[in-house]
């Protein structure tokens, strides 16, 4: 039972990869989809005997979306699995440092007053959000967990009242429902560019959480595992790291999209238990396909496009409560 | 008989001015040490001394001839597996899982346990008799399994010392003797040796091979057990009146009612 959840949630991603370059507002037959993308993968240099317009669709747009919105799936749930381990503490999602208002801080400053490329910017002061977060929740050299889910709250609160700042001071209009969309989330703007930018900052912080797997369970006895020979401290800075690396490059090319990063982790941990060393990766494929699908709903559900944070939250929230109430907590005690 | 445990001169301070003064303190090979005291005597501040955890003012503390201050927490590890008073477990990881992490000290960072250390793991369940529970989460086994199975966890780190921070706290009285055999049988076939902090007079009497007192902080007596749990000690140590009552080989220790009821 267990092995073929396992398998289920590991190929996951696979339909999901199909389905979603089938699905689109201009129409290409499945058959033509799957004909395209074999042709293309056997010798790329073929002359197209199929309309131009298909290619350009499903090369230059719908599959750099895919592609995006599974690496950005797989970017916030492996972080959001590695923190609730470390911390130990069901309420922890990838954003908890400070990291989503201070990215949002950093694309409002972008947008409205500095000539920089909004990218970059929410990069740049996603990362310095987890730094604030980490050197106030620093205590005689030694970081807690609860005084890192406080200093969180305060750096969250912190940048999230200079978005407003900056949302108030703003004269243009447009400007501001830039900031308005750019903080509901979404991935209307994928490329194969934000792909390039993207995909190694969050290879670089998803690959050492996935070989950590097994040291995550050891460090989710908490500072008991000192006991057992590991250097506790320096391993949980390595996890706070990695997942932020990950997690303020997933959020500076989509903007904020919730939810995903906190209940992934524990979907899966509901369905096949504790072991990070199946959790891990399973987190990757199953938030990977998830995300996609949120995706899916969000360009497609109407004619115009629905923020995907907003969709993650809508899909995320109930799906958690009939978790919940199902498994009475599940892996939580 | 090789000298296990060493400790000389031991000086450690808390900032709330509680302070653990150690002269001198050894352990040989099979032999199990009670540290038996009144609460906040520094019995487990001595463990933890000794574990590396807290670090000592003063005083050299050597495991298997080694100098703790000197070592890393993966050397440490290799040489002592302790036993920690109460866990408190997130994740219902199964049982043989959590036995396993006992071997995080071999185990690479990148890296996951491999066979030699299921197999190491397995041996430890086994010891203590907890083999069956080896699929069972942790979450759901007994308050006693549960202190064994911890147990197990220090022995899958191949330790020489075994350091117990009252490991019959919140037992029962069947589960309280199971626990204390299964080291003692252990320390005793394997060579290792045990540090085993304990309230309970007559068990510290009845399991170990020589009880250390303490009191506030200090070592009041050290020795055999029919020479340091005199009734004159823990009077003077715990302030009840006590007789020790022989029975066969075997000396239990009881309060002397009367007096502690008109006091």
């Amino acid at each position: 039972m267990r092995r073929v959840a396992c398998a289920c949630l590991a190929l996951l991603p696979v339909p999901a990869f199909f389905a979603s370059l089938f699905l689109g507002a201009y129409h290409i037959p499945p058959a033509e989809v799957l004909r395209i993308l074999l042709v293309k993968l056997v010798s790329p240099a073929t002359h197209s005997p199929w309309p131009e317009a298909y290619e350009v669709v499903l090369f230059k747009i719908r599959l750099p979306r895919v592609l995006l919105a599974m690496l950005i799936g797989a970017a916030l749930s492996v972080s959001g699995t590695a923190l609730q381990a470390i911390f130990r503490n069901p309420l922890v999602s990838p954003y908890i440092r400070g990291i989503s208002s201070g990215a949002a801080f950093g694309a409002a400053l972008a947008i409205c007053f500095l000539p920089l490329a909004v990218e970059p910017s929410a990069f740049v002061f996603a990362l310095v959000a987890v730094a604030l977060t980490c050197s106030l929740a620093r205590i005689r050299g030694e970081i807690s967990t609860v005084s890192l889910i406080l200093a969180g709250i305060v750096v969250t609160a912190l940048f999230s009242a200079l978005v407003s700042l900056l949302k108030f001071l703003t004269t243009d209009p447009h400007q501001l429902a830039s900031v308005v969309f750019w903080m509901m989330g979404s991935l209307s703007l994928a490329s194969w560019d934000s792909i390039v930018r993207c995909a190694p900052l969050v290879a670089a912080g998803v690959a050492p959480l996935c070989l950590m797997r097994w040291r995550l369970n050891v460090l989710s006895l908490g500072e008991e595992a000192k006991l057992l020979g590991i250097n506790v401290d320096r391993d949980r800075l390595l996890v706070v790291a990695s997942s932020s690396l990950a997690t303020a490059a997933a959020v500076s090319v989509a903007g904020i999209i919730g939810w995903v990063g906190l209940i992934v982790p524990h979907i899966i941990r509901m369905a096949v238990g504790p072991d990070n060393r199946i959790l891990v990766p399973l987190s990757a494929t199953t938030g990977a396909a998830f995300l996609l699908l949120a995706d899916d709903l969000a360009r497609s559900l109407t004619t115009y496009e629905i923020p995907l944070g907003i969709l993650t939250t809508l899909c995320g929230a109930p799906f958690f409560v009939y978790l919940l109430r199902r498994t009475g907590g599940g892996s939580w005690r | 008989m090789r000298k296990l445990v060493e400790v000389r001169d031991l000086l450690f301070r808390y900032d709330g001015g509680f302070e653990l003064s150690v002269d001198s303190l050894d352990a040989e090979e099979g032999e199990v040490v009670a540290l038996l005291g009144p609460n906040g005597s520094g019995k487990t501040t001595l463990l933890l001394c000794i574990a590396g955890i807290l670090r000592p003012a003063r005083g050299i503390v050597r495991v298997a001839g080694r100098e703790i201050s000197k070592l890393s927490r993966r050397e440490i590890a290799e040489l002592i597996g302790l036993v920690p008073q109460e866990h408190h477990p997130t994740f219902p990881y199964a049982v043989l899982d959590f036995v396993v992490m006992g071997r995080a000290a071999y185990v690479g960072l990148f890296a996951s346990p491999g066979e030699g250390d299921y197999k190491a793991a397995e041996r430890a369940l086994e010891a203590v008799g907890m083999s069956h529970l080896a699929n069972r989460p942790y979450t759901q086994v007994s308050g006693g399994e549960r202190r064994l199975v911890l147990v197990a966890r220090a022995l899958a780190q191949e330790p020489r010392l075994l350091l117990l921070d009252e490991p019959t706290a919140y037992l029962d009285f069947k589960n309280q003797i199971k626990v204390l055999s299964v080291v003692k049988k252990l320390v005793e076939r394997e060579g290792l040796a045990a540090l085993v902090t304990l309230h309970d007079p007559t068990l510290a009497a009845s399991f170990s091979n020589r009880v250390v007192l303490m009191d506030s902080g200090r070592v009041v007596a050290s020795g055999p057990p029919e020479e340091v749990v005199t009734a004159d000690r823990l009077e003077e140590v715990y302030g009840v009146p006590v007789r020790i009552v022989r029975i066969g080989g075997a000396s239990a220790i009881v309060p002397v009612m009367e007096e502690v009821v008109g006091a």
